[in-house]
């Protein structure tokens, strides 16, 4: 799950998707600045970054289901913001509620969407390499990389540690007695502390020095 | 709990994503002196593991819903509050650009929230409790104290964000509703923290954050030295805990008159005029701001400035009473009764036990 959502394997093939990172996040920020700029009481103005982003996420290829599932998984936490701005803003007696609200979710949904079809045309690790360029320090570039690589390793050790606990312990389990959870959590930090020390020795070993380095080079010629 | 795009207005937005970028390059200045070149490994794979724990989700004993962890509190426990702060800033990071779990902009408001309040703070409690109850338990009760608070003053920053964007009347009700929902995520939260800190001390106690620092600067042949008692990290902690409850409880304060003002004015004496030789900065604890109409607002907001004020003052008063006492030859009280660092400190070329 992990590794098709961060490096995707069939990135679609579209101009929009060749595109220097670097270009995508900026014009990504552009795109959410102007969004939150826009007043509330005229949501008609909202059509026109709706449609540049549906022209945008068509030419680039991006699979239309999946985007929208992925920004339902958001959805909740913003539903109960948008009532609660709704509510209290001073314009509420003139406008009514309702558009006030909708207005509210169209806006974080367009962002949303935006958001989530630049991380599906775009390889986390370009990303990485975009913010890197744009300005980053190392110690936050390496982090970024060392923690992308370490959430697979660790995903598959959470996997062993449960199947451990399944076996010994008669039928609970992390979802049903939080005890037994808690010591999952402990036993995950103990061994992905010990692995940073591993893998730290490792990369001294091989010349790291805290730059870093990768071999593709995903900017423009 | 990660704040979504459109709800925060743009220069509040922008304002916390300055604040936060300054705190994250405070913390990266710190952890490069801690940890030398150890520093991105080390926050990469401890945020990785946060990132796996935020997965699992777990049933809360007292109410029939599951929580997650956020591990502000428990990450800086093991690494240290800077480390702590950047690596629940990292990943914020992920779950922005990759789920959009969290607003673009908001990401500042994020990491200022969770990372710098939720971790930095949280641990400033943690340390403080953890030295005054002292061993394993310390650790442990220190630790769910310090989550219940990280979360308790994330809730109230967001509180405060969102009532300099919206207009300030709103600052009570929303900081009341949020803090509600909170209390409660607090309590999932300080559960599992104190449940993973206890389980980390029975197997492997050399991991928490003074042992991971010390074992650094750790010669081999000597015994690592007693660290002095950090004065600074008491004061935050103590002060965090003091405007967490003015904020919290000051506006449910009652506004029946105290037992003097009650029997000074059934007899008669405090009828009289009121008015003294000069007049009060903030009489009767009403702070008359403009934006802040109603009573418990001006409560609440007189509370804070009582609080650092009081505090303030405590600090100036402290300094002043140790420099005459210094000026007038009497000895200062050794802070750290500890027979080890007394045998140290014999040899130190001025013989005065040093309070970071």
């Amino acid at each position: 799950m992990w590794l098709d959502i961060l490096e995707p394997a069939d990135i679609p093939d579209s101009p929009p998707a060749r595109l220097d990172p670097r270009v995508k996040l900026l014009a990504l920020l552009a795109f959410v600045l102007a969004l939150s700029l826009w007043p509330l009481d005229k949501p008609r103005g909202l059509l026109l970054p709706a449609l540049i982003l549906a022209f945008l996420v068509g030419w680039a290829g991006v699979e239309i289901p999946a985007l929208l599932r992925r920004a339902l998984a958001v959805l909740p936490v913003i539903l109960f913001l948008a009532v609660m701005i709704a509510w209290t803003d001073p314009r509420r007696p003139q406008l009514g509620w309702l558009p006030l609200f909708l207005a509210i979710l169209a806006k974080n949904l367009l962002a949303v969407l935006a958001v989530l079809a630049v991380a599906r045309v775009t390889p986390f690790r370009h990303t990485v390499r975009a913010l890197r360029d744009l300005g980053l320090p190392n110690v936050f570039v390496c982090a970024l990389q060392s923690m992308i690589r370490s959430v697979a390793i660790l995903l598959d050790e959470l996997d062993r540690l449960l199947k451990a606990r399944r076996c010994r312990a008669f039928g609970k389990s992390p979802a049903r007695d939080w005890r037994i959870g808690a010591g999952v959590l402990g036993a995950l930090f103990i061994r992905s502390l010990e692995r940073s020390e591993r893998v730290h020795a490792a990369m001294l070993a091989r010349g790291f020095d805290g730059t870093p380095r990768a071999l593709e080079d995903p900017r423009l010629p | 709990m990660h704040i979504p795009d459109m709800v925060l207005s743009p220069p509040v937005a922008v304002g916390c994503l300055a604040l936060s970028g300054l705190g994250l390059a405070h913390c990266a200045r710190r952890l490069r002196d801690a940890h030398g070149d150890r520093t991105p490994i080390l926050m990469g794979t401890v945020a990785a593991c946060v990132f796996v724990a935020q997965m699992v989700n777990f049933p809360l004993p007292f109410a029939p819903v599951s929580g997650h962890l956020l591990g502000g509190v428990l990450a800086a426990a093991i690494v240290g509050p800077w480390a702590g702060a950047c690596v629940i800033a990292l990943v914020l990071a992920v779950q922005c650009l990759v789920f959009a779990d969290g607003g673009l902009l908001a990401y500042g408001a994020n990491v200022l929230n969770m990372g710098l309040v939720g971790s930095v703070l949280g641990y400033a409690v943690y340390d403080a409790l953890r030295r005054a109850i002292g061993g394993p338990r310390g650790v442990v009760v220190g630790g769910m104290v310090a989550a219940w608070f990280s979360v308790i003053l994330a809730a109230a920053a967001f509180s405060l964000q969102y009532a300099l964007s919206r207009g300030t009347a709103d600052f009570l009700p929303v900081l009341g509703a949020m803090l509600l929902v909170h209390a409660a995520i607090g309590l999932g939260e300080a559960l599992i923290t104190g449940l993973s800190l206890r389980y980390l001390l029975a197997t492997r106690p050399d991991l928490l954050a003074e042992n991971l620092r010390g074992s650094d600067q750790h010669r081999p042949g000597t015994a690592p030295a007693p660290a002095p008692v950090p004065v600074l990290r008491f004061a935050a902690a103590g002060l965090a805990l003091c405007v967490a409850v003015a904020v919290l409880l000051v506006p449910f304060a009652s506004e029946h008159p105290d037992g003097f003002e009650f029997v000074g004015q059934r007899l008669g004496f405090l009828d009289g005029d009121e008015t003294g030789w000069a007049n009060a900065p903030v009489p009767d604890y009403e702070l008359a701001l403009g934006p802040l109409p109603s009573l418990g607002a001006a409560a609440t907001a007189a509370g804070l400035l009582g609080t650092v004020l009081v505090f303030a003052f405590g600090i100036v008063i402290a300094r002043g009473t140790l420099l005459a006492a210094d000026a007038l030859g009497l000895a200062a009280p050794n802070p750290n009764p500890n027979p080890e660092r007394d045998r140290e400190t014999a040899n130190d070329s001025d013989g005065k036990p040093d309070v970071a």
